[in-house]
């Protein structure tokens, strides 16, 4: 008993000094945390690298579990810097700026499409969007519809015939989620059949897998495994995501929560600095995302323009 | 020094009592925590006037919905498809379409009305039939040549003449003034919980400013406000609980679709679906895992040698530890993706596995293999693994060739034929994968109530003349049946609980449908995916710790009765 008792104390007094150790160590404020849309982990996070190259005495944390994540996340000061997938709605809006008595700082980062993704052997070449609402939506949701249970429901003559339409979509919390459900369901409600994936790369992994099945994700996510399909509009032409009038095009935003202006916050200036600069640019392309043409809010440049 | 050892025991013993009502004073704690996080759900609606808009969130008051903006005064409802609804007190109503005129009869929406105000996400209609308030929705799924269909929810009687009417931007909740000045809000979901303010001027026009603020104006034009607080289920718990008519539906249905930050969607929050989910998985679980693990249980309890037991039980109870996230990912990437196949390979092991195993001996013994003698069975069973790998092997081959022989080609074809597609995700897979998490802990209790019993009773037995087996099915066995029982129970409790399986396999779709090759979505899974992005003070955030309370109750009843069990259970062992 004694031999066991002092075993224990040696090793919680060693797990106790490690424990004070890190955090005397963990003092340092060159860190830049940054929270937020799931779509946008994959270019933040590659941002995160070669900023942290270019600047190593900067450590960068980034944390991507989902849109709503970053209102809270920004309220109480566990990240300075959070992205959206969606625009913050009014309630998220007012708690901000009850709290810290202005407006969050609100850039319009990226344009993204939300692509329509089906099997590779799928002959379904392109949907129209009234079919993306039977698809994804509750019966009713979209105008007087029926949900094609089959996908011989949905095109006569797919070779899918007595399959069943396998739906995938991400779940409630997520950005695109919500904006899917403004843009492709007329603001009605998803239906309960769809399988919802916590990440958009479970969508891509699991259509390239199953012949049935059809999802939607960003852009960033998709992969040479799956078929990206085009949205037929009422006029005959089919939309990809290249073109600049797909329907299902939305903006990225990015949040500061310390007022660049008045508290000059140095890190998160160089953060931005660096991201409206060339480099930043340039990663931002190749991970298929384009440069706001007209945006409705600043521009990372401005922004970063405006910390001095 | 005896002082000291005395001094010795009793600070340890104290250290002990001390973490042990620690540890439960924190449950506790956690579970008071979670009712009070709760509670709010339950208030009712209130209702209260206040002299300024500082009283409310200062940005709230700026932010006018503007309601019906595009529409001119007689139309009301415009369909997804362009159906406008259009009435004026008096007239019948008409469904205009472009060119074409439909008039509704007056008994689907009547035409005597003073006042008529949309409700709710511009899907229901309120109006007023002299005393009466009737509430109506529109759905486009039962129309008949494309007209929206009308449909009668509710009809409120009010007691006095109303003068000015507003329905709530989001809930079936409307706002009026009566003539003798009051101020009154009827939800239509919950339509006996009226509440009502007496005001002293006249009011003549009543607005929704936002989801909670109410302004009336008086004829010259004093402003007066009322905060309207409701939850999303407007304080009515059945909400959680029994089929809703929702809005823009054809029927009452359970439905959970909490949409979050939704601004003008009614979000769904009926629990059963999910506790639906989860007892489905929970059952389909044990349905796999009970016979095996019993089984095995019953083996190694029953004739394994003490020294092979005390080698085998570890390396089960360790497994009781084996992350069920590692589980998920296997079932993840290599069932589901083969899930077909496996199914035909373990239909085949299973209808062919009794009938080799015992063919298997048969031969075996024939040839006089020494090592598969009957007492080495006792001795070192692992002998008679190469036989039972042969068997399964023989069994997976058998269901494999079986399938490829049915009209289609595979199991997954033949029953597409025959008009059942599985799911990508489905309850099937959640059930075996899940039925493997538990099933060490099913082996675990249940051979401890096995090995409880003295092993004398069944020398006894066989003392007397009965065969090995027949003294373990009628004297060990029903002796620790409840045990067994018991360990049942926990695995099921083990199982609602599980949350990692379930968010990778079960496809999260909150359908109910007892199909075994469709999703599910289970309590554990929706608190995982949701709970941690859920804004604080929101409806949705407090239901879901409703659900957690009640998942959290149905594992602490199940596994305090199975403990009750258990320990009854070696009462009465120990006097034998």
């Amino acid at each position: 008993m004694t031999r066991l008792f002092r075993r224990f104390f040696v090793v919680s007094m060693l797990f106790s000094a490690s424990f004070l150790w890190a955090q005397s160590d963990d003092e340092s404020d060159r860190s830049l945390i940054i929270v937020g849309s799931d779509t946008l982990a994959k270019l933040v996070t590659a941002w995160a690298e070669q900023f942290y190259v270019l600047n190593p005495t900067i450590l960068i944390e980034v944390q991507a579990v989902g849109s709503a994540a970053t209102p809270p996340a920004l309220l109480l000061g566990t990240a300075t810097i959070g992205t959206m997938s969606r625009r913050m709605n009014a309630d998220e809006r007012d708690a901000f700026t009850v709290r810290k008595q202005r407006p969050p700082i609100e850039i319009s980062l990226a344009v993204d499409a939300v692509v329509l993704i089906v099997h590779q052997q799928n002959p379904l070449e392109s949907v129209s969007m009234a079919e993306v609402g039977q698809i994804f939506g509750m019966p009713g949701t979209c105008g007087n519809s029926v949900r094609p249970v089959f996908w011989r429901d949905l095109r006569e003559d797919s070779v899918l015939a007595d399959r069943k339409l396998q739906v995938f979509g991400r779940t409630a919390t997520s950005g695109t989620y919500q904006y899917f459900r403004r843009a492709a369901l007329c603001d009605g409600d998803p239906g309960i059949f769809v399988n919802e994936m916590p990440g958009g790369a479970g969508i891509v992994n699991t259509v390239a897998r199953v012949p049935g099945g059809i999802g939607y994700t960003a852009t960033s996510y998709t992969s040479n495994d799956v078929k990206i399909l085009g949205i037929e509009r009422p006029d005959g032409r089919v939309l990809y995501p290249e073109d600049p009038e797909y329907p299902l095009k939305r903006t990225l935003y990015l949040y500061v929560m310390t007022d660049v202006r008045s508290e000059r916050p140095s890190i998160e200036c160089e953060f931005l600095a660096y991201v409206a600069g060339e480099k930043g640019r340039d990663l931002l392309r190749s991970a298929g995302f384009s440069i706001p043409q007209v945006a409705d809010s600043q521009s990372a440049l401005g922004v970063a323009d405006a910390c001095g | 020094m005896a002082n000291w050892r005395h001094f010795k025991s009793v600070s340890l013993g104290l250290l002990i009592r001390a973490a042990s009502f620690t540890v439960i004073f924190a449950l506790l704690g956690m579970v008071v925590q979670m009712m009070v996080v709760a509670a709010p759900i339950f208030a009712a609606s209130t209702l209260e006037r206040i002299d300024s808009p500082e009283g409310v969130r200062g940005a709230l008051v700026s932010r006018a919905e503007s309601q019906d903006a595009d529409l001119t005064q007689s139309t009301y409802w415009v369909s997804k498809d362009g159906w406008q609804l259009q009435g004026s007190p008096g007239n019948p109503w008409l469904w205009v379409h472009d060119q074409t005129a439909v008039p509704l009869n007056v008994r689907e929406l009547p035409s005597d009305f003073s006042i008529a105000q949309m409700v709710g996400h511009q899907r229901g209609l309120a109006v007023l039939v002299g005393n009466t308030l009737e509430h109506f929705h529109f759905s486009q799924s039962t129309s008949i040549n494309n007209v929206p269909a009308v449909e009668r929810v509710k009809t409120v009687l009010v007691g006095s003449d109303i003068v000015a009417l507003a329905g709530h931007p989001r809930l079936a909740v409307v706002a009026f003034a009566t003539s003798s000045s009051e101020i009154q809000v009827v939800d239509f979901r919950n339509p006996n919980a009226s509440l009502r303010i007496q005001v002293d001027v006249e009011i003549d026009t009543i607005v929704w400013v936002s989801p909670s603020l109410i302004r009336a104006l008086t004829p010259s034009g004093d402003a007066l406000l009322f905060v309207f607080r409701a939850t999303d289920i407007g304080g009515d718990w059945r909400r959680l609980l029994s089929p809703i008519e929702y809005e823009g539906y054809p029927s009452e249905e359970y439905l959970w679709l909490p949409l979050p930050s939704a601004q003008r969607a009614e979000p769904k929050y009926s629990v059963v679906p999910l506790i639906f989910g989860t007892l489905k998985a929970a059952l389909l679980a044990l349905l796999f895992s009970a016979p095996l693990s019993l089984g095995c249980a019953i083996y190694v309890g029953c004739f394994m040698s003490e020294a092979q037991r005390q080698r085998v039980r570890p390396a089960i109870d360790m497994l009781t530890a084996f992350p069920t996230v590692v589980l998920g990912a296997i079932g993840l990437f290599w069932l589901a993706p083969r899930f077909g196949e496996f199914l035909s390979a373990l239909i085949g092991v299973i209808a062919l596995f009794p009938i080799l195993a015992i063919l298997g001996v048969f031969v075996v013994r024939g040839l006089g293999w020494r090592w598969v003698r009957h007492d080495a069975l006792d001795d070192w069973p692992l002998r008679l693994l190469p036989l039972v790998l042969l068997v399964i092997a023989v069994g997976a081959a058998a269901g494999l060739s079986g399938a490829a022989r049915l009209p289609g080609g595979s199991l997954e074809a033949y029953l597409l034929s025959s008009g059942v597609s599985i799911s990508h995700f489905n309850s099937l897979l959640v059930g075996i994968v899940l039925g493997l998490a538990i099933t060490p802990t099913i082996f675990s209790i249940a051979e401890e109530a096995i090995h409880a019993v003295p092993r004398n009773l069944a020398a006894g037995a066989l003392a007397l003349g009965s065969t090995p087996w027949q003294g373990y099915r009628d004297v060990v066995l029903p002796l620790a049946l409840p045990g067994m029982i018991a360990a049942i129970m926990v695995g099921f409790g083990r199982a609602a609980g599980e949350t990692m399986i379930l968010v990778m396999l079960s496809g999260n779709t909150g359908i109910m449908d007892l199909s075994i090759f469709e999703g599910l979505r289970s309590v554990s899974a929706s608190l995982a995916l949701e709970l941690p992005e859920a804004p604080k003070t929101s409806s949705h955030y407090q239901v879901l710790f409703v659900m957690g309370l009640l998942l959290f109750g149905l594992t602490f009843i199940v596994n305090t009765v199975a403990e009750i069990i258990r320990a009854r259970v070696r009462m009465r062992v120990r006097g034998l």
